[in-house]
Formats: structure tokens, sequence, C-alpha cells
């Protein structure tokens, strides 16, 4: 169980003399096997949230814990898939996938014995001699994934992974994600921007607010899957979530029309 | 499955075809096809691009030949044109001596020297770029000399190497030694240090130790930094080189024959000692740097075809 118990993370900068509260007070019990999506708008914590999981950063006041052990540090435990293109460019996909695996002193022919499986299962055997430049931006983040899975963490930490991809490609890497979990019994941590891809994907979805970061509500999501959007269950939800996003969008003075930000942006590149 | 092939950047299929690129996408409409080849226009391309390149030779040349012929004209001076300099270059290749010694061995005396100063160099520079790389503190105190010697121009490290170790070898070493150093640090440090923040994260969180953080990710990720800098390095050291043969002498090299041929008002012979030098850092610039530089990007997968 991952536990965040009374997390307050604060930025110091000594150097301008200013301070940041990025979250404050955030209590949130993540059980084993779940598939959390915390949804938020921008500047509400929530990548912060994730690398104090990760162990990137320390929390100010509170514990972040797993099983009860506190995270100090990174460690292997607890994987992470990056927003940007995170894999290491001069390796093939196999000795991509097989670089933690060797950390973790496997010798190497059996380090990419284990990548090669591990690739098979995400459909990417045909590419392990392939460099990451030559894949697309989905086939990466899949490579992404299957270098933290093959470490068999218990954590699997989502950081907008498919925020880059086109709507199409996305939609495909969130079927192949679900797999992946529905499959391993792991924990998984996923933070996205949008609704749909939450409702989709979730177990349960976690709301967060800003000024400073806190979790706003929750959702436990016990829709069958596969989920289907249009459901008149799942339209109920998304509109219930859609509106507390909205009130808690008010509250900070973001624009309201940023939950629709895929739109948005597209009248934006129209008009310019 | 398919979305995903269709993903992968494809490097070109099917045989070469011999069409101009107007051609091909004419003949790609009509076929239907979604990749098509272009590796004979890209030759053209290539014979193009070298073309180009010549018409900068030639005025380079044309110029030099309008210098020579109106210095001659106004002040009666001979001034050596770019066919006297090279039949004269024709003739110390064909065997004639140029100061006790043949053009090969001027040459091979300045590259040895030259090498020597630079090997010695670029490895104490990387040795020191990765130790100012793997350490805040180190980089904070090597920073400020290294930046202070990248300022001192390579002739001002004359008198120092004269004081150091006289006239002759050493001392131009010394001075080769003095201009690479700083380059080849100060690149190999920023080249570790600059490696983009996820390939630390992404590493640390799948388990990497220390060393295994700076060799396995670090080094590759600042490594074509680390080119650059020898790449600058070998231009100082080269430059210096000539410079330093001009005056802490040493009876053989090119930058002597430069020096010698004033003292004989030997002038050709100083343009073909000039020839030479361009032609040999020409070689190293733009065959030897670039051959490798295309290489490392290969290995670093930095480069899709």
């Amino acid at each position: 169980m991952l536990r965040f118990d009374n997390v307050s993370k604060a930025f110091v900068d000594e150097e301008s003399g200013r301070g940041l509260l990025a979250l404050r007070n955030v209590d949130l019990s993540i059980e084993e096997g779940e598939f959390i999506c915390i949804i938020g708008p921008s500047g509400c914590g929530k990548s912060t949230l994730l690398n104090l999981a990760a162990g990137f950063e320390r929390p100010s006041r509170g514990r972040v814990t797993l099983d009860g052990k506190e995270v100090a540090g990174p460690h292997p435990r607890i994987g992470m898939v990056f927003q940007e293109q995170s894999l290491f460019p001069w390796l093939s996909v196999l000795d991509n996938v097989a670089f933690g695996l060797r950390n973790a002193g496997m010798p190497r022919a059996e380090a990419r014995s284990r990548a090669r499986d591990m690739l098979e299962m995400v459909d990417l055997a045909r590419f392990e001699r392939t460099r990451p430049s030559a894949l697309s931006g989905g086939m990466r983040q899949k490579v992404a994934i299957a270098r933290t899975l093959v470490l068999e963490p218990e954590v699997l930490l989502l950081d907008e992974p498919f925020g880059a991809l086109d709507e199409q490609g996305r939609k495909h890497m969130d079927l192949e994600l679900l797999k992946l979990w529905e499959g391993g019994g792991r924990t998984f941590l996923f933070i996205t921007h949008n609704i749909e891809e939450a409702i989709v994907l979730g177990s349960r979805i976690v709301l967060m607010g800003t000024n400073p970061g806190h979790v706003k509500r929750e959702w436990r999501v016990d829709l069958p899957r596969p989920r289907d959007l249009f459901r008149e269950d799942t339209v109920r939800l998304r509109k219930e979530i859609s509106r507390s996003l909205q009130d808690v969008l008010a509250e900070c003075g973001c624009k309201r029309t940023e939950l629709l930000a895929p739109i948005e942006i597209k009248d934006m590149e129209i008009r310019t | 499955m398919a979305l995903e092939e269709e993903h992968v950047v494809k490097r070109g299929n099917a045989g070469p075809s011999p069409l101009a690129p107007e051609d091909a996408i004419d003949d790609a409409i009509s076929r239907n096809v979604v990749h098509f080849d272009l590796t004979a226009s890209r030759a053209r391309r290539w014979t193009y691009l070298a073309l180009i390149g010549l018409v900068g030779v030639a005025i380079t040349v044309l110029a030099w030949q309008a210098v020579s012929m109106l210095v001659y004209e106004m002040k009666g001076i001979v001034y050596p044109s770019p066919l006297d300099t090279v039949m004269r270059l024709g003739d110390l290749i064909a065997g004639a001596r140029l100061y006790d010694h043949t053009i090969a061995e001027h040459m091979f005396s300045s590259l040895a020297r030259w090498g020597i100063g630079y090997l010695l160099a670029a490895a104490s520079g990387i040795v020191m770029g990765m130790l100012m790389g793997s350490s805040a503190v180190i980089n904070g105190i090597g920073m400020t000399p290294m930046t202070v010697l990248q300022l001192i121009p390579g002739l001002a490290w004359i008198p120092i190497a004269l004081l150091l170790f006289g006239l002759g070898e050493t001392a131009t070493i010394f001075m080769i030694y003095m201009t690479v150093l700083p380059a080849v640090a100060i690149s190999t440090a920023s080249g570790i240090r600059e490696a983009p923040p996820v390939y630390r994260r992404a590493a640390s969180i799948l388990g990497t130790s220390r060393t295994g953080m700076f060799f396995r990710v670090l080094l590759p990720a600042g490594s074509l930094q680390m080119l650059n800098g020898l790449r600058i390095g070998l231009a100082n050291g080269w430059r210096v080189l000539i410079a330093a043969e001009m005056i802490v002498g040493v009876g053989l090299g090119l930058g002597y024959v430069l020096v010698q041929s004033r003292w004989t008002l030997d002038f050709e012979a100083a343009f073909v000692s000039i020839l030479v030098i361009c032609g040999i850092g020409l070689f190293i610039e733009k065959i030897l740097f670039s051959v490798a530089e295309r290489r490392l990007r290969d290995r670093l997968g930095l480069e899709v075809d």
C-alpha cells in the first residue's frame, strides 16, 4: 500500500527569498492493485505528488510510505514513466528495456532474454534492435513502460505519459496500458488532464485543487470494463466530475475553458 | 498493430529509382505508393553541392592570382601565383630539398609534434572534464582556471614555454598542450553536466548506481559535446603549432619553413607551406571529424538515416 500521510511540500528558494507551498496536508491511501487517476488543473501539484512517490522529492511535512516503509529515494520498487521522451537514444530498444536489469547485476544474456519477453508482451519484439529515434511517440512510451515493468515494480507512476500523442494514439495506448494493468495486479498511479481518459482507466479518480495543491474529491469507479463512455451512468459520472473540475477552476480563478483544453488549443491554432 | 507499423519511420524501401524528385512525386502519385526512393537524385544533389564548393575554391584561387599580378605590375615584386606555388609543391614532392629536408619530412615532423601535444592534452582534458562533470565542487574549482586558460592566446605562451623548457621540441609541445587542454576539459564537463535531467531521473529510478549513472548515462549523453571540444582543440592546436615552430624554432617543420623563407626571400616556399597547412587542416576538419561526428551521432541514436 502506497500512503501519503498528511503530506505537505514546500519549495523554497533562498536566493530569491521566495517560498511556494505546492501541496498541503494531502492524505491518500492507495491499495495494492488499484488504478488511480489524478486529475486537476495545472499547478495543482499533481506532478509534485508523483515526484514524492518516486522519491525524487522528499516531503516537507508528513510521510510517504510504501508498505509502511518510508520512500527515501528513487528505487526500482516504484517505477515511473515520464511525460517527455526518456529512453536512452544511444541504446537499442532491447538494451533500454534491459537497462534496469543490468543495474541489478543480472548477466547480459539473461537480462536481454527477460527484456525480450517483456517486449513480446507489449507487441514490440520486432523492434528490439531499433533505436528509439526510429519509433513513433506512442511506441517509445510503450518501450518506456516495458523498461519499467520488467523490473516488476509494486507501483507504476505515470506522469501524463500520452500527453504528447494525438487523440487516436492516446486512446490506443490507454487500452494497451489497461491490458498491462489487468494482467499484472500492480498499482498504477496515473496523471491526466483528460476526464474521459480517467474514466476509461481508473478504478478510482482523485480530483486535486490548487493554491496550495490538495485533494478535492474522490470517486470510486465501479463501472464494468471495458468502459463505455456513452452509457447512461458513465455519462452521469463524466458530468459530475466535469462540474467538480469547473468548481475547482472557478476557485483558483483559472479559465473555465481549461477543461476543454484540446478544443481551445485547436481554436487558437486556427486563429494564429 | 497496423497503426504502429505506420508510425515507424521508414528508412526508404524499394531499389533506387533514377527519377528526379519532381518526376518521382508524379510516379508515386500514379502508382499510388507511400514511400519512394530518392537515392539516385541524392547523388545528383551531392554533385551539385560539390560543384558549388568548387566555385568557392575557384574564386579564392582567382583572387590570389589577381593579387599576384597586381603586386607585380604595381611594385615590380615577384609574388608567387597559384601556379608557381603548385609547381614548386610538385618539385618538392618529387624530392627537391627545402632547408636540408624534404617537404614530407617537414610535414611529418609538424604532424608528430602536434599529435603528441594533442594526444596528451586530449587525454588529460577528458579526464579533467570527467572529474569536473562528476562533481559540482570540482567543477566549481576547475571552471575558473580552465576559462582563464582558454582566454590566453596561443602565442602568449611563448615566453612561458621558453622559460620552462628553453628552445626546442618540448616548448612547442607544451604550447600545443596548453591551448588544447581547456577546450577539451570545458566541453567534456559541460556536456556531462548539461545532460537532460530526465535521463538522470529515469536512470536513478531504474536503480542505477553512481558509477553506472556516470559511465552509462551522463558520459554518452555528453559525448557529442566532448567531440566538439576535441574538434575545437584540434584546430587551436594546429594554429599554435605553426606559430610555435616559427618562433621556438626546431629546424624542421612547416612553421620553420615559413619563418626560414622570410630570411632566404624564398617566398614560394612560404606559400607551399601555407598550402600544405591548409590542406592538412581541411582534411582533418572536413574528413576525419565529419566522419567521426557522423559515426558518433549514429551510435548515439541521434539520426534517423
